[in-house]
């Protein structure tokens, strides 16, 4: 749970080239070396604590065999030294191969393409929502500032961003799936249904390419509700932020000019508040985002949601490290591309509206 | 609590912060769990630990809130959870605060390369799942709830060093700085002894909002078997219990509130603590 | 119902597919589907790389083995692959006749090169069960005959055969697809993809598609050659949480839910069957006798030590939740197998005598702690923290100042395996269906033994009765020195059995057939 929008304070930093293509050119470098720099925290950490992978894969007769302990450990390369195992992994991670999980034993790089999209699917929908929700949530919250509906929806947003997700999900599980019957159960489809064909790995956005809407139905039935206590956080903190946002802006004196003119006051809201406060609000959720497919370890735990979080929580308990960091990569990837990404939007709308956000 | 308390009163702005009800609910939610916690064995109906013959029973006036898959009363259980929650929350965000505060201090007062160095580092631990990590370091270290905090605190640190750092920036800047940097005054001085009162507060105020995010982090390490052991009687792993059995609704639902309480109190005081704060500060920590 | 047009329409409407179909028989006739949910133990569906529970059922019906067993039965084997078989006297040459009808699913003849290959592959990756093929060498004098023959009476063998692990694919097939039964399989093969994919057995059903995380389905083999064809068109095997099966079979929604405790299994209706049986696994404590390890161990690995841990441990109360079904492990060989221990042998408590023994033993204010697996790891709806929680109220009882410390199996595991527990909470499931994997893994100085820190010649008695059964061929005698071998084992071992837990399995009315089974839970080809 970091703060959303860490990132944000190193835009502030004087760049030293001022021209745009540099600029782009230095933050991409950045942000190719913060994923290396990932690669080396996972890395160390992982070896720096005790634990025994192989023990974590093999069975307890086969472990007791030290021909198999040892065909295992040259199979994965764990009998080599750290600094080596480590220069074999970035050697391949260059040309794109993370390496071999031992849990599921084939390639890390496939376990993702499985995995990532189904947490990409539910990250999305709860985006969504918490935009929606927190953005109409923040402005009425800033606009009655102090009064009735602005503590109310306070403690609303502060609650949110207080539920264990773990028991949000459980709570909600046994609620809507056990007592009223309207969710449908665990999984992202029906036993045996069939998933649509594999073009983006979402299966709603798949079952429509290919025009399968009983499929896009039953998807989006199972993804409704992981997707809603996953969003719950996340409306906490936009609607919190959005409030904040436009609490500073109402302060500035273009505001109060605009008041002044005698504009609406809906028209000051939409056209001096809410449009320079929505950048920044957008990129806190991007960030936001990015938290969330780390979030969802807890509830997709919950839901049998066969996504990134269940497979992380496999590679963490199985010490299986190249699970490990294909994980880590792909999150702080995710994050990365965020920041890079509105940065460059920033960069682009308004060099000054940096100094100003 | 009681430093805490302490620290509102000192305050300058503490008569707003009294104002705030919020922060006024929040105190007394924490009290009460930190009366609970203190008393847990008088105040607690059932030793947290005894077993019998029966298994779940539904909430009943012996029971308040049921028992649980060895018959423990879930309710003595979660007032001496707060024994385990409570002050380990605390201790996370002391040992990450104080960890975080140093490698800022040093990384604001050195400034030039090994400034960037530090920054580059907490920027590679923002991104980084942190989630991820502390399950890996957990797992691998053995669960127990020492070495949860272990791993929570080593991916915990960054959020604080950016601040001090920030706040050692714009004190640097000030000119009583500079004339103490002129006169000769050691750099560690100055590190320590001028910085702490400007850094102590919004350090405060921040680790008074992490102790929330400590809270519901070591409890889902917990939920997932990474944290507190058997038969210790945490909050997370008592709703994972409930999550097994979750249509004995009492067994989850119970210990989650008390995790959900507790969170939304700290966090309640950590808000206004910020709002109470002068805005340029308060908007440091929201970033 | 309230009656309304659409209701009748329905009505009608279906009455006439109904009609229809019974005249017609359309080719697209609605399928039969059976669903069976499970928590999944399973890593793939190479035999020779699977071990796990959920991997054995599938592969039990994707591959024929040589030799099996019918229903829930594991002790009289039956034919499957190998039409007969002899066995020499002194136990140590196997020779089994291929079936001539016998055929893979894509119709090719199975032959001996193929059960050559198969279990020479086993043998050779040196995966997780390779150890079952441990001493055994395969040949096959003809295109119809296999012998399997060891160095040493081994009358197991015919069990160790009915092992999933040991199913027979087509060699040529796997070949083709970058399969090898070569020394170095273990690096050089790399048919496990392909047979993620695609199955190459003789069973009644074949894969349809394969994924680690949610679901495994299974098609007819519509060439199938035995005698009972599929009784399903498709078989779904999914992944879902305890909780959540036992709902959806309530609902009707699955047919089979594998994994209930009988806490769970209690109170789910009419509309189900309930069938309880018993599990293979037994759990059970045991205390360091490594002296040497730690200042705990000094007095675990003290007799005294132990008596006061056996005669201190509540076993009614562990049984009780364990839940119905369940029963006090009074050997460490579950009740099933030949020469398992009756009720009345089974230790009771007897706190007086454990006070007696603790104060002997001179541990006193030592902490002591228990390993066990530890992520909330639960087998048989028994989860290992509550297991260990129990224990530990009863030790604490008696004087011992114990602490918990489980663990995810990748930390406990090493430290039970190098006998660094001082005490530990574990359990044991047979590697084949024989009271000899009990023997030549519990005795001094064998595999679990020295991870007891027991070390060979420690109980000269114990390991007497050990080989002795091991190449005993009569099966009354067998049967006497394995009873022999467990009483001795309860007077002197560090070894605590506490708990075979019940296996339950829930499934829908509508299917027949349903036993439980030790090793493969349930034989799916047995289905209807």
């Amino acid at each position: 749970m970091k703060p959303v929008s860490g990132e944000r304070k190193s835009r502030k930093r004087p760049l030293s080239g001022t021209g745009f293509t540099p600029f782009i050119i230095r933050r991409l470098l950045t942000s190719i070396l913060l994923v290396f720099g990932v690669t080396f925290i996972a890395f160390t950490i992982t070896q720096l604590v005790p634990g025994d992978p192989v023990a974590a894969n093999l069975g307890q007769s086969a472990y007791s065999d030290p021909e198999i302990v040892a065909a295992f450990e040259k199979e994965f390369g764990l009998d080599q030294p750290v600094p080596i195992q480590y220069a074999k992994y970035l050697g391949n991670l260059i040309q794109g191969d993370l390496g071999i999980s031992l849990s599921s034993k084939r390639p890390v790089l496939e376990d993702l393409k499985e995995y990532f999209p189904a947490t990409l699917e539910i990250a999305l929908v709860a985006v969504f929502l918490a935009l929606i929700v927190g953005l109409l949530l923040g402005i009425i919250s800033a606009v009655t500032r102090d009064r009735l509906p602005d503590q109310i929806i306070r403690v609303f947003s502060l609650t949110g961003v207080s539920m264990p997700a773990f028991w949000t999900a459980l709570t909600a599980f046994y609620i809507f799936f056990f007592v009223l019957g309207w969710a449908p159960g665990t999984g992202r489809l029906e036993p045996g249904g069939e998933p649509p064909p594999t073009v983006t790995g979402l299966f709603t956005i798949d079952s429509l390419i290919v025009g399968d809407f009983q499929t896009f139905k039953q998807a989006f039935s199972y993804l409704l509700l992981p997707a809603i206590v996953l969003a719950i956080y996340a409306i906490g903190v936009l609607t919190r932020f959005t409030r904040a946002s436009m609490l500073e802006i109402l302060g500035n004196d273009y505001v109060r000019a605009a008041r002044a003119k005698g504009l609406p006051e809906v028209t000051v809201i939409r056209r001096h508040v809410l449009r320079p406060a929505l950048l920044s609000i957008i990129t806190v959720a991007g960030v936001a985002f990015s938290s969330l497919l780390a979030g969802s370890v807890l509830v997709e735990n919950v839901f049998s949601w066969p996504g990134l979080g269940q497979y992380a929580y496999r590679a963490a308990v199985g010490l299986d490290l190249p699970g490990i960091m294909g994980v880590s990569m792909v999150v702080a990837t995710v994050y990365i591309t965020m920041n890079l990404f509105v940065d460059i939007l920033y960069r682009v709308i308004d060099p000054q509206m940096r100094d100003s956000a | 609590m009681l430093l805490l308390m302490k620290k509102l009163k000192r305050s300058k702005n503490t008569n707003s912060i009294w104002r705030q009800p919020l922060a006024v609910v929040g105190i007394l939610i924490i009290l009460t769990w930190t009366i609970l916690a203190i008393f847990a064995p008088w105040i607690a109906p059932y030793n947290p630990n005894s077993q019998d013959a029966d298994k779940f029973l539904t909430p009943s006036a012996a029971h308040w809130m049921g028992t649980d898959e060895l018959n423990r009363d879930i309710w003595s259980r979660i007032i001496h959870g707060a024994r385990i929650s409570l002050p380990y929350s605390l201790l996370l965000v002391a040992l990450s605060a104080t960890l975080g505060t140093i490698i800022g201090a040093i990384s604001g007062y050195a400034g030039g390369k090994i400034d960037s160095v530090i920054m580059r580092i907490t920027d590679v631990f923002f991104a980084f799942p942190g989630i991820v990590l502390a399950m890996a370091v957990a797992a691998a270290l053995g669960p127990q709830i020492r070495n949860a905090v272990i791993a929570v605190t080593i991916v915990a640190w960054p959020v604080y060093a950016r601040l001090v750092r920030g706040l050692n920036l714009n004190a640097k800047q000030n000119d009583y700085e500079t004339a103490y940097a002129i006169l000769g005054s050691s750099a560690l001085r100055t590190l320590i002894v001028d910085l702490r009162p400007n850094l102590s507060g919004p350090v405060f105020v921040l680790a008074s909002l992490e102790v929330g995010n400590a809270l519901l982090l070591l409890s889902g390490l917990s939920f997932l078997g990474l944290g507190a052991q058997p038969p210790a009687a945490e909050w997370g792993s008592m709703v994972s219990m409930g999550a097994v059995n979750f249509d004995r609704w009492w067994v989850g639902l119970f210990p989650g509130l008390a995790i959900l309480t507790a969170v939304l109190a700290f966090n309640f005081i950590g808000d206004s603590l910020r709002d109470a704060l002068d805005p340029r500060t308060a908007k440091a920590l929201r970033d | 119902m309230k009656l309304n047009f659409k209701s009748i329409a329905s009505i009608a409407l279906s009455t006439a597919v109904v009609t229809a179909g019974l005249v017609a028989l359309p080719a697209n006739a609605a399928t039969k589907n059976l669903t069976v949910e499970t928590v999944f133990q399973l890593t793939s569906t190479d035999p020779a790389r699977s071990f796990e529970q959920t991997g054995n059922m599938i592969n039990r019906t994707l591959y024929e083995t040589l030799v099996t067993y019918k229903g829930g039965d594991a002790s009289t084997p039956v034919p499957a692959i190998a039409s007969k078989w002899k066995v020499n006297a002194g136990a140590t040459e196997f020779t089994f006749t291929i079936d001539p009808k016998a055929k893979f699913a894509n119709g090719k003849k199975v032959t001996s090169a193929d059960v050559v290959f198969s279990l020479n592959r086993l043998k050779n990756i040196k995966g997780n069960p390779s150890s079952l093929m441990a001493g055994i060498t395969v040949s096959a004098p003809n295109k119809s005959t296999v012998v399997l023959s060891t160095e040493k009476a081994t009358p197991q063998v015919l069990a160790i055969v009915t092992s999933p692990a040991l199913g027979i694919l087509n060699s040529k097939v796997v070949k083709a697809n970058g399969g090898t039964d070569a020394d170095d399989a273990s690096t050089t093969d790399k048919a496990l993809e392909f047979l993620k994919g695609k199955s190459v057995g003789s069973g009644p059903y074949v894969l349809k598609s394969f994924n680690l995380t949610t679901e495994v389905v299974l098609e007819k083999n519509t060439k199938y050659w035995g005698a009972e064809k599929a009784g399903y068109d498709k078989i779904i095997v999914r992944n879902v949480p305890v909780n959540v099966q036992r709902l959806n079979v309530i609902k009707g929604t699955s047919s089979i839910a594998v994994d209930l405790s009988p806490d769970q299994a209690s109170g789910v209706g009419s509309k189900v069957n309930v069938v309880t049986g018993k599990a293979s696994n037994v759990f059970f404590f045991y205390l360091s006798q490594n002296s040497t390890f730690s200042e705990a161990t000094k007095f675990t690995s003290d007799a005294k030590c132990v008596e006061a841990a056996r005669y201190g441990i509540n076993y009614n109360k562990i049984v009780r939740y364990a839940g119905l079904g369940a029963i006090q492990a009074p050997g460490i060989i579950p009740s099933f197998f030949s020469g398992a221990l009756s009720k009345k042998n089974a230790i009771k408590q007897d706190t007086a005598r454990a006070k007696t023994a603790f104060d002997a033993c001179g541990v006193k204010d030592t902490p002591v702690s228990i390993g066990f697996w530890g992520d909330g790891g639960a087998v048989n709806g028994l989860n290992f923290g509550s297991l260990a929680a129990l224990v530990d109220e009863d030790l604490r009882a008696v004087g011992f100042k114990t602490k918990l410390v489980g663990a995810p199996i990748a930390v406990s595991l090493p430290l039970y395996r190098d006998n660094k527990e001082e005490m530990g909470l574990w359990l044991w499931g047979p590697d084949w269906p024989d009271s000899t994997n009990y023997t030549e893994s519990f005795s001094p100085g064998t595999k679990v033994g020295l991870r007891m820190g027991w070390a060979a010649g420690s109980d000269s008695v114990i390991t007497d009765l050990q080989t002795k059964a091991a190449t005993e061929t009569d099966t009354k005698k067998r049967a006497a020195l394995f009873t022999k071998w467990q009483k001795e084992m309860n007077k002197r071992s560090p070894l605590i059995p506490l708990v075979q837990p019940a296996a339950i399995l829930v499934a829908n009315k509508s299917v027949k057939g349903v036993q439980d089974h030790p090793i493969w839970k349930v034989n799916l080809s047995e289905l209807k």
